[in-house]
């Protein structure tokens, strides 16, 4: 599996993980470009979203989150990225992922100004939602 | 019978109801305590709606016990006060809170919480950080005591708390049983009860049930023995043992989101629920099928939650909470909700909803059960006089009991 060009994301590495672009099957999808993919790491990482091997992300268009992607069963649409450091080396890859994965309890406080009530409580309850 | 509405404005993250208090917990991260009896008592109503606003709000539990409803003349007298009071809704203004305010404290809790309840004068809380409790005895100097103790550090979606215990819903982890009870009850790890994804649970009676989107829910299907005999293996101080983990596929044998609460199995599937009884005191035909409820879900999106309360079953869907009240008839909200919260096993706000709408919250008194007959009614937990069955039962056992 050849992964696609490594991109610095402030002073972590960021490289896009293709399984997440040519509809492999059971892998979500983004539906944003790469440029908005990296923008949405970069932007997770000056936050402070971003914690030894787990970062949490999310697409702003005018201050407001977006849709970024589709669930793994493509089809259902999310709103909410996971970046990992899986190796350990600071080079991250990141996907879409829906309400399966609870972002943390101090990612939903620093998304508290960005998203309304009601999507906070469905993340913290672990329940679907949609924007 | 449309519900009657008591409306707080502002923006709030979870609220609860015990013991004659209300705690409104706000998203900026406080606690509000109210006094919830002088905050109805102070409401400006004639005194003739005075005592149903009294079972409305206060006391919902009274009127199941009250044998003058058999009266055909007092029925009507009283569904129609009910549908009055349902008529005005009530807005409460910040002079009425200020008067029935206990305190205002900045939550000791990490905020966001997912879960909270109170059971024996304690509150506890689930988040991903773990289960805590502080006391909230009426004795502490804020509605809520500031001293946290922690349970247990595991990541828990959501719990429900019967028989001195907490059923934790623990995620990929499963569905697990904290022992909480009085001082004689040593408390130890939480008991590993089903190692299947559960993301919310509920007691059905000394059952336990698991729901998952994602996967099947199920029900822990425990057996109780009252004369709680020893030699039963893994029998618990409360006379519990487990008899079996049910799957939702071989409850219902079809898929969905199912949910449960006391005699009430129900799943949501396809614009319908399916409503089947549950009967653990029986040996045989513990499970059966009641009948379906149609909710023609077209236009509602995915299905979030269900509860059941006596008063119906409850089921949230995307983008409208529904409620299938037990007099058949069905109520919608007709905005997006934040969350609700019902109080199935409580004994005066058995019949209350709270809705946390994005501005305000709404305390909804439902009040159609009382005229509905307990044995035909589908939607919602059948009534049962809690005081007379503990007496029937200690004179069965103990015939001193009864002299």
């Amino acid at each position: 599996m050849s992964l696609g060009p490594p991109v610095i994301g402030g002073n972590l590495v960021y490289v896009p993980n293709p399984v997440h672009r040519n509809n492999t099957r059971g892998k979500s999808q983004w539906t944003i470009n790469e440029t908005q993919e990296v923008s949405s790491f970069n932007y997770s990482n000056n936050e402070g979203w971003i914690r030894e091997t787990t970062g949490w992300g999310l697409h702003l268009v005018n201050g407001s989150p977006d849709y970024l992607g589709v669930a793994r069963d493509h089809k259902t649409q999310v709103f909410v990225a996971k970046f990992v450091d899986a190796n350990k080396s600071r080079t991250w890859h990141g996907y879409p992922t829906d309400f399966l994965d609870r972002p943390p309890e101090h990612i939903l406080r620093g998304w508290k100004p960005l998203l309304r009530t009601r999507i906070l409580k469905k993340l913290s309850l672990g329940q679907p939602c949609s924007l | 019978m449309q519900p009657l509405r008591l409306i707080i404005p502002g923006r709030y993250w979870d609220t609860q109801m015990y013991a004659g208090r209300f705690y409104a917990f706000t998203i900026e991260g406080d606690i509000l305590t109210f006094n919830w009896d002088r905050l109805i008592d102070h409401l400006p109503f004639d005194q003739e709606l005075r005592v149903p606003l009294e079972y409305a709000f206060q006391k919902s539990n009274l009127l199941y016990l009250e044998s003058s409803l058999r009266d055909p003349d007092v029925k009507r007298i009283m569904f129609s006060k009910f549908s009055h009071l349902a008529e005005m809704s009530i807005q409460l203004n910040d002079q009425q809170l200020i008067k029935a305010s206990v305190s205002k404290q900045r939550s000791p809790f990490e905020f966001p919480h997912s879960d909270s309840t109170i059971y024996r004068e304690a509150i506890y809380i689930v988040s991903q950080s773990g289960v805590f409790r502080a006391t909230c005895n009426k004795k502490t100097r804020y509605g809520i005591s500031t001293k946290v103790e922690k349970y247990w550090d595991a990541s828990v979606f959501q719990l429900a708390a019967s028989y001195d215990r907490l059923a934790l819903a623990a995620g990929d982890e499963g569905l697990f049983e904290l022992a909480v009870g009085g001082a004689h009850i040593l408390r130890n790890d939480p008991k590993l009860i089903a190692a299947k994804r559960c993301t919310s649970c509920s007691w059905a009676f000394h059952s336990i049930y698991g729901s998952s989107h994602e996967s099947t829910g199920f029900l822990a299907d425990y057996d109780r023995d009252r004369k709680g005999r020893s030699f039963i293996p893994n029998i618990d101080e409360k006379g519990r043992w487990l008899r079996k983990i049910i799957p939702s596929d071989d409850i219902f044998h079809e898929h969905g989101f199912s949910w449960a609460a006391q005699d009430r199995i129900c799943l949501a599937n396809n614009g319908e629920v399916k409503v089947n009884s549950y009967a653990p005191f029986q040996t045989d035909k513990r499970i059966e099928s009641l009948g379906t409820i149609e909710v023609l879900q077209s236009r509602h999106g995915r299905v979030i939650a269900g509860a059941v309360a006596l008063f119906g079953t409850i089921i949230e869907y995307e983008n409208v909470l529904v409620v299938c009240l037990s007099d058949g008839t069905i109520w919608k909200t007709d905005e997006e909700i934040v969350s609700w919260r019902v109080f199935p096993r409580s004994r005066n706000y058995e019949n209350q909803l709270h809705i946390i709408y994005d501005d305000r919250l709404e305390v909804l008194s439902f009040n159609n059960d009382y005229f509905v007959d307990q044995k035909r009614k589908i939607a919602g937990i059948t009534y049962i006089n809690r005081e007379a069955s503990r007496w029937k039962h200690q004179i069965e056992y103990n015939p001193s009991a009864s002299s």
